[in-house]
């Protein structure tokens, strides 16, 4: 399918969601309340069929005072890409989770959780991937201060 | 009347005991020992009991020189099959390494665990050295070059080699390790399942043979060695005897219960310096051992092949030549194949080899019935 | 007599147990701990533990230069680094709109299939090796230590290449690369062929690795497996062919595919793809074209907005995504490794599965730890 089928696609399942004008991919932004049922609807609608999890991140927007969680999807039956964005408040960052929906996101969002510190409601396992389990702090965030780390301005 | 007693030439004496060896101990040097013994008034007992000890001071030299050369030899033979050199740094072509790995293994300090159960963990490692010196002692190196020749050699041999799993299960227990003693565990398992299918195996060259004395079977193969002498089944008895032999020994490709160091480790993760250098010795010599007894069985024992008889050559070195050669073989396997899991280990001597030799046995039996071995 | 039914309190009970392996362990995979849960032999659950060479490299992106950071992508999957430096600076191109030269595109074809090549090398070496076949290890890196020696006259370096710059290659070929690489072409035919004699129809290494561990292609799509897992799993899907970069429209190869999903299948798939990165690199060859290796590029600002691109590892498909606010150093930067989605699917593939073949799961899926654990 291509970008502006795609999009409209999209639009049609979530009139709520923004297509973002981005250079490279077809993006939407989505509202925390619709977003757990688009990605459903992403996942199990046969037109769109984007059962492939390319790349989960987050990254923080410390002015706007959002951590925007990045989801980048790619479809095997069609070939199309689309990245999915979703805002989570800085100070109470929770997002639902889409572990069952795409098992490789299981991974993907221990370590936003990790990272970020955003916390994934029905995630199955949600514990720290990369850091010690008993870290203080969310490293990826900006406002993350180390007092062992000499010399980096942040 | 007994003969008089021949005159004493060095030369001769000398040449007789490179060629014959046993022939010139039991009949020139034994009867001049006793002779020694009766004047100081010493009488047969004594004289039993030094042979004894002599033949224990020898077989301990032969059993640390072997185990030695052993190492180095398994070091180069896998760099060569891996395309590399191996030790070659201590002495000429590392014949001194082995020399410098016991330096090193003595000096060592000797641990013992404080949880260990002391008098089990300090006597396992000499267990199998002793089961590995009990079943040295009836392998005939040359013609009456053993040092006893017992009428049920073969019989005493299956029993005694199962010594060397009290030795593991004493190590695996007393180590209080949980990881060592499922090692020792597993490793007992494999070895007294593995023990059944040699055991079929000679005793169906027994009944071929007819006899049960180690030193009778190899007399008895001076026309044809036993591998073609027992037509298709002298084969398959032998491979069936090697793989068995070589999962007996913990070797490689059955050798999982102590490559599983990736995770549990062997039943001897305990032991340090000296105390572990015994059970890799009773591993060298265990393998040494199979390889000894493939030779007496199969391939003729001291016997020279046939053709080759007129060469002169002494029966020790022909006995040396095929071990050493059957050796490299199970040293070959090591450095070739994966590994086999657990239960693929099982289900080989249980489901494939066990069958196996019970077949091997019924046809042996029908072609010495059918008049074929004598 | 005792009642050892379940039910009654004679009954034999088993426990289950907790078994860690690792982050030390001889597989050279990298500090990965596994902790599984034990009934007997078989595993129940694996639950992986990451983050021992957690690096936070994606932190360290945001206070270096886009061209400083280059070298950070060396030291993630080492393995395969000119792979992985291409796959972040691909990314920046495109950003940028950066046009690079073509004869620099043919260069960086050829160094990622002769990455890809020893690569392969030393992932045979070291799964034969984890398996027990301990001599493959050395054949494996044998044919490797000839790639790397190439890139060392190439580059200067054997594993952390930091070849692949932002707009080209840092150097351009030497005049005895293209013969070197002709040469290489023929030593890989062969090795392959070589391997495949040795290892492929050995019962014992099919027994260790058919049938087991299999990832179904639905599971290897949703957890989002790349590369031979992928393609082991009967999914027909090259980043090379499905999504092509740079020139790789222009040459003629195969993809492999496997047909089960099995260990087996994946060591399969990966042998193949040696043969065919051969093809590739036979092609560029006489393809090449004269010209500059490395564009005209003067500040590298990638205009504000969010990217990504992937790129088709040795180990899989791995996707670099950046945010740029338009200055020097990127807003955030992240790497979505190959290895970190493959290995995720570990716990549901090794469950039911006895604990020597979680040791042959591992290592075809082929990880490499720091790649996962940046």
């Amino acid at each position: 399918m291509e970008r502006q089928a795609l999009l409209d696609a999209v639009l049609a399942l979530c009139p709520e969601a923004a297509a973002d004008n981005a250079p490279q991919l077809p993006e939407v932004k989505v509202p925390r309340a619709r977003f757990r049922a688009l990605m459903e609807h992403l996942h199990s609608d046969p037109a769109l069929a984007l059962d492939y999890p390319m790349c989960m991140t987050a990254v923080d927007w410390p002015e706007q005072a959002v951590i925007t969680c990045v989801y980048h999807l790619y479809s095997f039956p069609h070939g199309h890409k689309l990245v999915v964005k979703c805002d989570a408040d800085r100070s109470d960052a929770r997002m639902p989770t889409v572990s069952d929906l795409w098992r490789g996101c299981e991974w993907f969002e221990r370590e936003v959780y990790d990272l970020f510190g955003v916390t994934f409601e029905g995630h199955p396992d949600l514990r720290r991937i990369m850091l010690t389990d008993d870290w203080v702090g969310f490293p990826l965030r900006k406002d993350y201060r180390d007092s062992r780390i000499a010399g980096k301005t942040y | 009347m007994p003969a008089p007693p021949q005159p004493f030439v060095l030369s001769a004496f000398v040449v007789q005991l490179l060629l014959h060896p046993g022939a010139a101990l039991s009949g020139t040097v034994g009867p001049a020992l006793k002779g020694l013994l009766a004047g100081v008034g010493v009488g047969d007992t004594g004289y039993n009991a030094l042979v004894a000890l002599l033949c224990f001071v020898v077989m301990s030299g032969f059993v640390t020189v072997t185990a030695l050369v052993l190492t180095l030899a398994e070091r180069k033979v896998a760099a060569y099959f891996q395309n590399r050199k191996g030790p070659n740094r201590v002495g000429p072509w590392g014949l001194l390494q082995p020399i410098a790995d016991v330096v090193k293994l003595l000096q060592k300090e000797d641990i013992v665990p404080r949880a260990a159960d002391r008098p089990i963990f300090l006597l396992a490692p000499f267990i199998g050295m002793i089961a590995t010196y009990m079943v040295l002692a009836v392998i005939p190196f040359d013609q009456g070059l053993s040092v006893t020749d017992l009428d049920l050699g073969v019989l005493y041999i299956t029993a005694v080699s199962g010594l060397g799993v009290l030795s593991i299960l004493m190590a695996g227990w007393s180590s209080a390790n949980k990881y060592s003693l499922l090692g020792g565990l597993r490793s007992a398992a494999q070895i007294v399942s593995y023990e059944l299918s040699p055991a079929l195996v000679v005793l169906s060259v027994v009944l071929f043979s007819g006899t049960l004395s180690v030193q009778a079977i190899v007399e008895k193969q001076s026309a044809q060695w036993n591998l073609w002498h027992m037509g298709p089944m002298g084969v398959l008895g032998m491979l069936i005897y090697l793989t068995a032999g070589t999962a007996e020994i913990n070797r490689a490709p059955f050798d999982l219960p102590e490559a599983e160091s990736e995770l549990t480790a062997g039943y001897h993760t305990e032991y340090s310096g000296m105390r572990f250098s015994m059970f890799q010795l009773a591993e060298f010599m265990n393998m040494f051992i199979i390889a000894a007894l493939t030779v007496t069985l199969f391939l003729g024992g001291w016997q020279p092949l046939g053709p080759l008889r007129a060469l002169g050559v002494p029966g020790y070195l022909w006995f040396f030549g095929k071990t050493t050669l059957v050796m490299f073989v199970i040293m070959w396997f090591r450095w070739t194949f994966p590994r086999v899991r657990v239960d693929q280990l099982m289900k080989l001597e249980w489901k494939i080899l066990l069958p196996l030799s019970f077949i091997n046995l019924v046809l042996v039996a029908l072609w010495a019935a059918a008049g074929v071995g004598k | 007599m005792m009642n050892l039914s379940p039910q009654s309190k004679d009954a034999l009970k088993t426990e289950e147990y907790w078994i860690n392996m690792g982050p030390q362990h001889p597989s050279t995979h990298g500090v990965l701990r596994l902790v599984m849960r034990l009934d007997g032999e078989t595993v129940l659950e694996v639950v992986p533990h990451l983050g021992y060479i957690h690096r936070s490299m994606e932190r360290m992106c945001e206070w270096d230069v886009y061209p400083q950071l280059v070298h950070l992508t060396d030291r993630m999957d080492y393995l395969s680094a000119m792979m992985t430096n291409w796959a972040y600076v691909q990314v920046v191109e495109k950003a940028m709109g950066l046009v690079v030269p073509e004869r620099a595109e043919y260069i960086r074809v050829m160094v990622a299939e002769l990455n890809r090549l020893s690569s392969h090398a030393m992932w045979f070496g070291a799964y034969c090796m984890d398996l027990g076949a301990a001599s493959a290890f050395f054949y494996g890196f044998r044919e490797r230590e000839i790639v790397v020696d190439l890139f060392e006259t190439l580059c200067g370096q054997r594993l952390t290449y930091h070849y692949v710059r932002i707009g080209g290659v840092s150097k351009d070929l030497t005049e005895d690369f293209v013969p070197r690489v002709l040469d290489i072409c023929e030593t890989f035919k062969r090795a392959v062929d070589e391997y495949e004699a040795l290892v492929t129809g050995n019962v014992i290494f099919q027994q260790r690795t058919k049938g087991i561990g299999v990832l179904s292609a639905e599971k290897a799509i949703s957890y989002g497996c790349g590369g031979p897992v992928l393609r082991g799993s009967g999914v027909n899907f090259d980043l090379r062919k499905n999504d092509p970069y740079s020139v790789y429209g222009r040459f003629e190869f195969d993809v492999p595919v496997g047909k089960n999903g099995d260990c087996f299948d994946r060591y399969q798939v990966r042998l193949e793809e040696m043969r065919q990165s051969v093809r590739i690199l036979e092609q560029a060859v006489k393809q090449i074209p004269g010209g500059p290796s490395m564009a005209d590029v003067k500040a590298i600002r990638p205009p504000k907005g969010e990217y990504y691109a992937r790129l088709e590892t040795a180990r899989g498909d791995m996707g670099v995504y950046f945010v740029s606010q338009g200055g020097t150093k990127p807003y955030r930067m992240k790497f979505r490794s190959a290895c970190f989605s493959n290995l995720s699917c570990l716990p549901e593939i090794s469950a039911g599965w006895k604990l020597a073949d979680v040791v042959s799961i591992l290592g075809s899926l082929d990880v490499v730890i720091p790649d996962i654990d940046r």
